[in-house]
C-alpha cells in the first residue's frame, strides 16, 4: 500500500481498525503495572525522614513517634518547627508522621503534587524516607 | 522524493499553524493540575498530518524546527520536555504509520504518540526535579493521554479529509 492509498484511506473516515485492539490493550496494561508500581511504592515504611528545600538537608526526624512537623519558607530560607499550627505563615507544608510512614496533609502551593507525591515543585521541597540504611522516595 | 519549492513552502506553512497551535496552548491553565508538564499537546495533530502526508524524513525536521522555534517564544525550561515528549511520540506514530497502517486506524496511532510523549514528559520531570516520587502520577498521567489522544486523533483525520487535496498529495 503506497503512501496516497493511505491517505485515500483515512479520508474515507476509518477510526477503527483490528489492529487498535491490540494498541488499546498494551495502553491499559501500562496503566495497569504503573498503578501496581506506584502502589507499592506508596507501601514502604522507613525509620528516618529527612526535608530536602533547594537540595540542602534542613530536617531529620525519626519516623518511630507520631507528629506534626511545619516546613515553612521564611526570607527565601527553609525552616521547620513542631506542631500543627501554620497560622500567619505563608508558604507552608504541614508534615504529618503517622504509622512509620510521613505524607504531607496542608500546604498552600498552588499545585497539590505533595499531597500523594511528596515533592512540592514551587516551594522546591521534598521528603525522602530511609530505611535500614537504604534509600528510598516515597 | 524531491524537495521542491512547493512541498518545502507547504511545510512552512505548517509549521506556522503547528507553532501557532503550540503557543495558544501553552498560554492555557494545565489541565492536570498535579502534573503541569502534562498537556494534550494539539499541535501533535498537525505532526501526525505531516507524518501521513510527507514521510518520516520530513515528519522528523518538522518536530525538531516546531520544538526549537517553539522554545524561542515559550520558556527553555518548557524545551526540555517538548523535545523529550516530541521526538519520542514522532518515534512511535512514524514507526506505526509506516509499517503497521491499515492495521491499527490514525486514532491509536495518535493515542500511541500521546501515552508516549506524557510518559517521557514525566520521566524529564524526574529527572530534572530529581523526585522518583513523581513517577506515582503515571497511571493518570496514562489515562488523560488516552483522552488527548482520541481528540488529537479525530483532528489529524479531519486535517487530512478536509485540507485541499493539492496539500495532501505530495507524490
Amino acid at each position: 500500500m503506497n503512501n496516497y492509498e493511505k491517505i485515500s484511506r483515512i479520508r474515507k473516515n476509518h477510526f477503527f481498525a483490528i489492529g487498535d485492539i491490540i494498541v488499546y490493550v498494551l495502553v491499559v496494561v501500562l496503566i495497569g503495572v504503573f498503578t501496581l508500581f506506584a502502589f507499592l511504592q506508596n507501601e514502604k515504611e522507613g525509620t528516618r525522614f529527612e526535608l530536602i528545600y533547594q537540595k540542602k538537608v534542613v530536617f531529620t526526624a525519626t519516623l518511630e513517634q507520631d507528629a506534626y512537623f511545619v516546613f515553612y519558607i521564611q526570607n527565601g530560607q527553609g525552616k521547620v518547627k513542631e506542631g500543627n499550627d501554620t497560622s500567619g505563615l505563608k508558604d507552608f507544608n504541614l508534615i504529618q508522621v503517622k504509622d512509620k510512614k510521613v505524607s504531607v496533609i496542608l500546604s498552600d502551593c498552588p499545585d497539590k503534587v505533595c499531597y500523594t507525591g511528596s515533592v512540592c515543585l514551587p516551594h522546591e521541597f521534598s521528603i525522602k524516607v530511609y530505611y535500614d540504611g537504604l534509600e528510598s522516595d516515597i | 522524493m524531491k524537495l521542491s519549492a512547493k512541498r518545502i513552502a507547504t511545510l512552512a506553512i505548517l509549521l506556522a499553524c503547528a507553532l501557532i497551535i503550540f503557543i495558544i496552548e501553552s498560554l492555557l491553565p494545565p489541565l492536570l493540575p498535579v502534573a503541569p508538564y502534562v498537556k494534550i499537546g494539539l499541535a501533535n495533530s498537525v505532526v501526525l498530518f505531516v507524518i501521513a502526508v510527507f514521510g518520516a524524513r520530513d515528519g522528523f525536521i518538522f518536530v525538531l524546527a516546531k520544538n526549537l522555534l517553539g522554545a524561542l517564544f515559550g520558556s527553555w525550561f518548557a524545551f526540555a520536555f517538548n523535545i523529550a515528549g516530541g521526538i519520542s511520540s514522532y518515534i512511535v506514530m512514524m514507526l506505526l504509520y509506516k509499517f503497521v497502517f491499515p492495521k491499527v486506524s490514525l486514532i491509536a496511532i495518535s493515542v500511541a504518540g500521546a501515552v508516549i510523549s506524557n510518559i517521557s514528559r514525566t520521566v524529564v520531570a524526574v529527572l530534572l526535579m530529581q523526585a522518583n516520587a513523581l513517577l506515582v502520577q503515571l497511571p493518570v498521567v496514562c489515562a488523560f493521554s488516552i483522552a488527548a489522544g482520541v481528540f488529537i486523533g479525530i483532528l489529524s483525520v479531519l486535517l487530512i479529509k478536509y485540507l485541499p487535496e493539492r496539500l495532501t498529495n505530495q507524490e
